[in-house]
């Protein structure tokens, strides 16, 4: 039995005030694959994350997670082999230093010292935080407050990762190191998110959500190519597949400054 | 930084002082004993005996100096206890019919001893929490209680309240924030009604937002207790300090203030 496969089926859920988040909803994904789960607002993305988390509970379907169905009875089980990184990395981590932090999920499952100061170590190393290990994490930044919630996840050694929004909030170098180190994890991984391009560079294949009901599952550039799928589901492509104007802002390096755009206005060239 | 902002800040530096300092050398089960063996003699203390007060205050000055806090960060946690105190021993001095002679010969109502007393319970014991929180470190503080046989349910109960009182003041933050880029020429304070509906605001935010945190923490495995860390080792150095305060707060309490009324008023005991 392997942990690191994921199966909803025919999944359906409705809120007590009569939304219906999700109907039902069927996907597979395998050992080692990446999923990107994409959908506008109120697709349904994060009642199906909560529902795998068993902060919800299943109405009718079943998700399996290599065989073992979550209901409450799997709920332990089922969190000591999917690793959880919030949208809001603020959430996450509320202990009151990033070691500390790190060290919670590792002690809650039984790993006691000598063990857990090593382990706690090895993750930030390979998380590239060693250095912020005795900080306190609301003052970290927000790429350093990213990287230290996908440590605190890692340290507890899940089978899958299960990521809300990874690059939230990231400025551009912060976003490429993230994505850079969820592709160097060999853990399958689901990623909700809006970061269309992130997806496109990393997942192996896409569920798109609408109205709670799956419209697609396929590889990413199929699904980014079909300009009348996307539009139904209230989608745009990739910014990068987007179609870029003939002619960009001009840069100009003035004397004594860094590069600076140059704003042609027509009426003052005129 | 807003004064909101920087009274966070420095609520939060609670647990950077933890790590620093002489205090980190010693079991937090040996600071919280000493800490209770203070509290006691203080409590054991009549109504109007100063001089067995006054010396019980070296417990909460040699935290402040061994645990490098500035004396500044507890002066401003300490004084918003001081009105309490005063409103509850203000009239002590005029309603007390008991006199006490003074040395020059002079007499004073013996309201001013209850009302000095009052005042000094009140800033030993808030000194005493803070410093305690603050030289130790809630979370070594959590393992000296678990030490100590503390239910963990309590232990979790407290921690809980450490943290959500950050959360509440985080959503604060960010409410009055948003309120002030939107006061538009309103200067100065938040209208009372406005005050009142964000405070119903808050407490939906707040209680959404310890949601959110809980859930990641379940998500980690969190079963009710949080674990207790690297155990813990008590030392010959834990004994020589808790047996030097022990004694020092049962001297306070029997024989050092006999022995400073005799040197003050000259007279034997």
């Amino acid at each position: 039995m392997s942990h690191h496969y994921l199966h909803f089926n025919s999944v359906s859920f409705t809120y007590p005030d009569g939304t219906k988040a999700l109907s039902e909803v069927s996907f597979e994904m395998y050992h080692g694959e990446r999923i990107g789960l994409i959908g506008a607002n109120g697709a349904g993305k994060s009642t199906l994350l909560q529902l795998l988390a068993g902060f919800l509970v299943t109405q009718s379907g079943s998700i399996d997670l290599g065989g073992l169905k979550i209901t409450p009875s799997t709920i332990a089980e089922v969190r000591r082999t999917l690793g959880f990184v919030f949208q809001d990395a603020d959430d996450q981590l509320f202990m009151p230093t990033v070691f500390e932090d790190v060290a919670f999920g590792p002690a809650n499952l039984g790993v006691e010292e000598p063990e857990l100061t090593p382990l706690v170590l090895e993750t930030l190393k390979r998380t590239g935080i060693a250095h912020l290990a005795d900080r306190p994490p609301y003052h970290l930044s927000g790429g350093q407050k990213r990287a230290a919630a996908i440590a605190t996840v890692l340290a507890s050694s899940p089978s899958m990762l299960v990521l809300d929004e990874p690059a939230n909030a990231l400025d551009p170098i912060a976003r490429r190191r993230i994505i850079e180190q969820l592709r160097g994890f060999t853990h399958s991984q689901l990623i909700a998110s809006h970061d269309l391009d992130l997806v496109l560079d990393l997942c192996h294949r896409v569920v798109v959500l609408h109205e709670g009901k799956v419209a697609a599952v396929a590889p990413p550039m199929t699904v980014f190519k079909n300009k009348e799928l996307l539009e139904q589901c209230g989608l745009l492509p990739p910014l990068r597949m987007q179609e870029l104007p003939p002619e960009g802002p001009q840069l100009k390096v003035v004397e004594g400054h860094h590069h600076e755009i140059a704003h042609h206005h027509h009426t003052a060239e005129k | 930084m807003s004064r909101l902002s920087s009274t966070i800040e420095g609520w939060r530096s609670f647990d950077s002082f933890a790590a620093a300092g002489l205090i980190s050398c010693l079991d937090p089960r040996t600071i919280i004993l000493s800490a209770l063996c203070t509290v006691i003699a203080m409590t054991g203390a009549g109504k109007g005996e100063v001089m067995v007060l006054l010396p019980l205050t070296a417990f909460p000055l040699t935290l402040l100096v061994l645990a490098n806090i500035p004396p500044i960060w507890l002066v401003k946690r300490i004084l918003p206890v001081l009105p309490f105190a005063l409103m509850i021993g203000l009239l002590n001095p005029w309603l007390e019919q008991g006199t006490v002679t003074l040395p020059g010969g002079a007499e004073i109502s013996t309201g001013w001893f209850t009302l000095a007393s009052i005042t000094l319970r009140a800033l030993i014991s808030a000194a005493t929490a803070l410093l305690l929180i603050a030289s130790v470190g809630l979370l070594n503080l959590s393992r000296g209680l678990a030490g100590l046989k503390v239910p963990a349910l309590f232990i979790t109960q407290l921690q809980m309240l450490f943290r959500y009182f950050f959360v509440i003041g985080e959503e604060f933050q960010r409410m009055e924030r948003a309120w002030r880029l939107r006061s538009g020429s309103r200067r100065g304070r938040m209208p009372l009604k406005l005050a009142a509906q964000l405070l119903q605001n808050l407490f939906l935010r707040s209680l959404a937002r310890a949601s959110r945190i809980h859930n990641a923490m379940l998500a980690r495995g969190f079963n009710g207790e949080v674990p207790a860390g690297a155990p813990l080792h008590w030392r010959l150095r834990d004994t020589v300090w808790l047996a030097g305060w022990a004694g020092f707060a049962l001297l306070c309490r029997f024989n050092l203030p006999l022995l400073l009324g005799a040197m003050l008023t000259g007279q034997p005991q």
